[in-house]
């Protein structure tokens, strides 16, 4: 009976989190899709529990569930952070100054921000054959920072973060081919986030990546399946 | 204090792009949507491969995760591909841990075999190139798409190409 009731309310909010992410491509706006953004990751609370139902029918539940408390926390933490507006001046702060260090010039808010970015990112990848020391990708601090977010009592070797750092960028390599290689069936130029979902949805190895990365529903789709859940309910 | 938890959350946008662009073709565009998408993606890859070494770890009753753990995790969770060249790399990094001189070595010998991984990739996504020519056509009116279309000419020369944009 209980666990009977408690997908449903779940599946409502997920449907209106796809509901608010079709609205994303009405908008123009730069500034409102993140608004919106936001507003799906309030939503992405009720997702966990609904991997914790799915866990709890198949054999591996522990393991699964250690793996788990991680994200949950993150997403808590999100959810808390969320109706900051500071946070969006300190993240364009952050950015400007990544790319003060490359000396490029402040992003605006316009098609031309992913422009300088790239200018931004060629620089930095010449920056890097020249250094020889550079060994790692990601700053090492950063690493050490969001494992010790996750449980702070967890020592860490150096080599394990240097192992991590190797893994991170080879999962980022890996990613990018394979979701260009969707674009380029779709026959279109620009790398979007449907082709990621579709990475996702089809390779079960990123299967820890599909609460944050679901695919597009239409709307229609979604009020046909919330109307049929609701039936089911009564 | 909730700001700076959020900056640390993530990795640096910048790093992640300039891996992407590094497999991808030169003329090839990413939304700003895809990007953060991907931002998030890296973060919970961290995440999840720290939780299993980390299960690993206690099972055992040690107190710190070593890189063993990493890889052991990482074959588990069907990232096996990765395992493989992560440990040659560490044996390297062991080696030269010995010897600051050395370390330069490892370092440039890495820099040897990313250039040798990176002509197949382009070479895969140089067939997938031909196919964008015509609908780069459409974009003639833009100084900037144009750009861009002159780059997809270029695209079988990528190396070059980007060679000469970072003399630019």
């Amino acid at each position: 009976m209980t666990s009977s009731n408690s997908p449903k309310p779940e599946k409502k909010i997920t449907k209106n989190t796809e509901i608010s992410k079709t609205q994303k491509k009405k908008t123009k706006n730069a500034e409102t899709p993140k608004t919106e953004k936001k507003k799906t990751k309030n939503a992405e609370t009720p997702k966990t529990e609904k991997k914790k139902t799915k866990n709890a029918e198949t054999p591996k539940t522990e393991k699964k569930k250690n793996a788990e408390i991680p994200k949950i926390e993150k997403k808590k933490t999100k959810s808390a952070e969320i109706p900051l507006t500071d946070g969006k001046t300190k993240r364009d702060r952050e950015i400007a100054k990544e790319e003060n260090k490359k000396k490029t010039k402040k992003p605006k808010l316009s098609n031309g921000t992913s422009k300088q970015r790239d200018e931004g990112s060629k620089k930095g990848v010449a920056e890097g054959k020249g250094e020889e020391g550079k060994m790692n990708v990601f700053p090492m601090n950063r690493i050490r920072t969001m494992i010790k977010g996750e449980d702070p009592d967890m020592r860490v070797s150096q080599e394990a973060l240097l192992a991590i750092n190797n893994a991170v960028e080879k999962f980022l390599e890996q990613f990018s081919q394979e979701a260009y290689a969707f674009c380029v069936r779709d026959r279109k130029k620009c790398l979007s986030y449907d082709h990621l979902a579709h990475v996702v949805s089809k390779q079960r190895r990123y299967d820890f990546l599909s609460d944050f990365v679901p695919e597009r529903v239409k709307a229609e789709d979604a009020l046909r399946e919330r109307s049929a859940a609701g039936t089911g309910g009564h | 204090m909730a700001g700076v938890r959020e900056q640390d959350q993530y990795m640096p946008i910048a790093n992640v792009i300039r891996i992407m662009r590094r497999i991808l073709p030169a003329h090839a565009k990413i939304s700003d949507d895809a990007k953060e998408t991907i931002q998030e993606c890296v973060s919970e890859y961290i995440s999840f491969i720290t939780a299993e070494a980390n299960e690993r770890c206690q099972r055992e009753q040690r107190k710190t995760v070593t890189a063993e753990d990493v890889l052991w995790a990482m074959e588990k969770l069907g990232f096996d591909n990765y395992a493989h060249p992560l440990s040659l790399y560490l044996h390297r990094y062991r080696e030269s841990e010995g010897e600051p001189a050395s370390v330069r070595r490892a370092s440039s010998a890495m820099g040897i075999n990313n250039n040798m991984v990176h002509p197949p990739y382009i070479n895969s996504h140089g067939f997938g190139m031909f196919d964008f020519d015509p609908s780069s056509q459409g974009f003639y009116r833009d100084d900037h798409n144009a750009a861009s279309g002159s780059g997809g000419f270029v695209a079988p020369f990528d190396p070059y190409a980007n060679i000469k944009r970072d003399a630019l």
